[in-house]
């Protein structure tokens, strides 16, 4: 376990061998906490010394020596003799042995406050584990404080757009960005991962960082203002963020694959392989987010709660992924007649099975789908990465109790600073005004739909209307579905579960006050019955194709064509399948206006949207 | 068997999150709990069961799917439990824990 084993203090009074190269030999401790030390030769060329090198040279062997006694560590209060200076403008005093007695006096100060935790890795588990210092060795503690350090760093660093003062690393070519990307801290992260210093994602963070400083909204140039204390963001190094959607993806592909459903492909081999990779990203992830957590404050009951909602998003998301390859590879032809059954049952099934208390509400089992659009959908476009559940579980119980919350999206994204709880509550209004229209038997027009974007910010709203949008018309699905639904889906056109949803308390309907006919709304309905993660691109179309979705302009006049001569009852039948089958398959792909006349037939005969639906997939609609 | 709100948010440890936090969470897994049900179902049967399924849906009643799937799937009901089992602990478990072995 040891990693460094202590030598009689006797040896340790002069400058050993290996440090007798240098003329001078500096410690330094930097404004934000760390201490580094510095050799110089007799050229004058200063080098970094790191930490385990002084060790070393001093005695405290590598990792195989045999394991120290816990309490072993004993501070080295013994003035001890360093290095000879004789130049008075050296500013530095410390010597590598102040600065080792210091780290040791630190470790025996940690050793005994028993209320002080450092993560460390277990090199059998590969996991993460919280311990004490005094079951840690000097080595483990040094490096379980330095990662605290470079979370706590990086953590403090990235709201503010800035570093901390220190050594910066100009490179004399002019680019802040590199400057600040070579700093020693990087250097030393980046030699002990064996990489260049500086990378190109330190170039690249940086460079994001100044870019982006003080372009929040609400930040002041007022610089005689003292700072405000801001809430830490954590964010995951872009490149895991790739690694962990990438190894996310490829997974699912091969466990989709590997269901062969259809096509039969059991590549155990590769499947494996992918799992793991999955696995080890997700544990590097839960690592790094878990340190950063811990720097930034949070307190245990926050992190685990973090941690389970990471958990519960990052599970969703592997599902949903794998999902998705499956009804690709199925074409929908499959899973899709099972999946909308099943998604339209509400409490009814599990009722026949004895299971209690399940889907009391219909409409959450209607809107799959939902959550990952109105929560992680929108929360995990922020900054925070795919570990948004996690850091936002947390933000979210620590932010809400406070009325801040406030998140910014990604500029990276294209994306535009909104207030999440300004969007959430416009969507809760909208979700209202939806359920009150719908309660009197109103018409619920686009407008309503999309109501609660309007007062979002101008700035960059085009870009982003389709995503807000989404989330509101998601949102309204969530909360309206039993509402609506009881008007439409499940009641009054014959299809789904009639019981399913429906408020009890609604009043009769009032046919009276309706608004023009508007198939837009007929099709929406009909893809939220069916699969409500393609409400959101349903939104985007309302907004850039008035026409809706397909904006198809042969399918259109057929549509004009064969409802021109329906009744509204059949015109909101024939716009409930148009939904539905939209929603697998995209409005009009291999459509001909035969099929769009076929269906309109059918709904005059007096069909119900769901008989129509089964005629089709049964492939009798030819 | 108990699917209920409750029931999820006490077994992932969430219940004392805020109400907005929990309304996600539920959502959350009611969406994976179908996705995960309809894969689980489907690997229960042979693609011929499973087209004949699709051709049911729209046609029959919903009695009769559900006579159909006890009749095709006997142990539906204990799939279905196993689900939701064991997606919650694969959710509790994602992340790794840290160890309260040294506190």
């Amino acid at each position: 376990m040891s990693n460094h084993e202590r030598i009689p203090e006797e040896e340790i009074m002069s400058l050993p061998e290996e440090l007798k190269q240098f003329a001078k030999i500096e410690g330094k401790n930097y404004a934000n906490g760390s201490e580094h030390v510095y050799g110089t030769d007799d050229q004058g060329r200063k080098v970094h010394i790191s930490h385990d090198a002084v060790l070393e040279a001093y005695g405290y062997g590598p990792k195989d020596q045999p394991p120290k006694p816990v309490d072993a560590p004993v501070p080295v209060d013994t003035p001890v003799e360093g290095p000879a200076d004789d130049d008075p403008t050296t500013p530095a005093k410390s010597t590598p042995v102040d600065h080792h007695a210091e780290l040791f006096k630190e470790f025996s100060e940690a050793v005994r406050d028993e209320s002080q935790t450092f993560m460390v890795t277990n090199p059998e588990t590969g996991q993460m584990e919280k311990r004490r210092a005094k079951d840690l060795t000097f080595s483990e503690w040094i490096k379980a404080v330095e990662l605290r350090e470079r979370a706590r760093w990086e953590t403090w660093v990235r709201p503010f757009a800035e570093v901390p003062e220190g050594e910066i690393g100009d490179l004399g070519n002019g680019d802040a960005a590199e400057a600040l990307a070579n700093r020693e801290h990087a250097m030393q992260l980046n030699a002990r991962e064996g990489r260049p210093n500086p990378t190109e994602d330190d170039i690249a963070l940086y460079r994001r960082l100044h870019q982006h400083k003080g372009e929040g909204e609400g930040e002041r140039d007022d610089h005689d203002e003292p700072p405000q204390e801001k809430e830490p963001t954590i964010e995951l190094p872009p490149e895991l963020q790739e690694r962990l959607s990438v190894t996310r993806d490829r997974f699912a592909r091969l466990s989709a694959e590997r269901r062969g459903l259809i096509l039969g492909i059991r590549n155990r081999r590769e499947l494996a392989e992918a799992r793991q990779e999955y696995v080890d990203t997700i544990t590097s992830v839960g690592n790094y987010s878990q340190a950063a957590m811990e720097a930034a404050g949070m307190t245990e009951d926050e992190i685990e709660a973090a941690r389970v909602l990471g958990g519960v998003v990052e599970h969703s998301l592997q599902y949903s992924a794998i999902y998705e390859h499956q009804m690709r590879i199925a074409d929908g032809k499959i899973l899709a007649p099972l999946y909308r059954w099943w998604a339209r049952q509400g409490g009814k099934f599990f009722s026949k099975k004895g299971i209690i208390g399940a889907f009391k509400k219909a409409g959450v089992m209607a809107v799959p789908g939902l959550v990952i659009g109105g929560v992680a959908g929108v929360a995990s476009s922020f900054v925070l990465g795919p570990l948004g559940g996690a850091v936002i579980g947390a933000g979210i119980s620590r932010a809400v109790s406070r009325g801040l919350m406030g998140a910014h999206m990604s500029n990276e994204a294209d994306a535009v600073s909104v207030s999440f709880e300004q969007n959430r509550q416009q969507m809760e209004k909208a979700n209202q005004s939806i359920v009150n229209k719908s309660a009197r038997g109103e018409q619920i027009t686009a407008e309503d739909l999309v109501a609660g974007s309007d007062t979002l910010t101008e700035r960059g709203i085009r870009r982003n209307r389709g995503r807000t949008i989404g989330a509101v018309v998601i949102g309204a699905a969530s909360g309206t579905l039993g509402a609506v639904a009881g008007s439409h889906i499940f009641g009054d056109h014959g299809g789904g579960t009639p019981k399913g949803g429906v408020p009890k308390d609604i009043p009769p309907r009032n046919p009276v006050s309706r608004a023009p006919y508007d198939p837009q709304i007929h099709r929406l309905e009909g893809i939220a019955s069916d699969r409500p993660e393609a409400v959101q691109a349903f939104g985007h179309m309302v907004e850039t194709a008035p026409k809706g979705p397909g904006n198809n302009p042969f399918l259109d006049a057929a549509y004009e064509s064969a409802s021109s001569r329906m009744t509204e009852e059949h015109r909101v039948v024939l716009d409930h399948v148009i939904g539905r089958l939209s929603g697998v398959q995209g409005y009009g792909n291999n459509w001909t206006a035969a099929h769009m006349q076929r269906l309109a037939e059918m709904a005059n005969d007096g069909m119900s949207d769901t008989e129509i639906i089964g005629e089709v997939m049964s492939g009798k609609v030819q | 068997m108990d699917f209920s709100e409750e029931y999820i948010l006490n077994e992932l440890g969430l219940q004392n999150q805020p109400e907005n936090v929990k309304q996600a969470v539920v959502a959350i897994v009611y969406d994976t709990f179908n996705k995960r049900v309809i894969m689980a179902l489907s690997d229960k049967l042979t693609d011929e069961q499973l087209k004949t399924f699709g051709g049911m849906v729209g046609k029959a009643s919903d009695d009769e799917i559900v006579e159909w799937i006890d009749s095709n799937i006997p142990d539906s009901k204990e799939v279905i439990a196993s689900e939701m089992k064991t997606m919650l602990e694969e959710m509790k478990n994602t992340f790794p824990r840290a160890s309260k072995d040294s506190d």
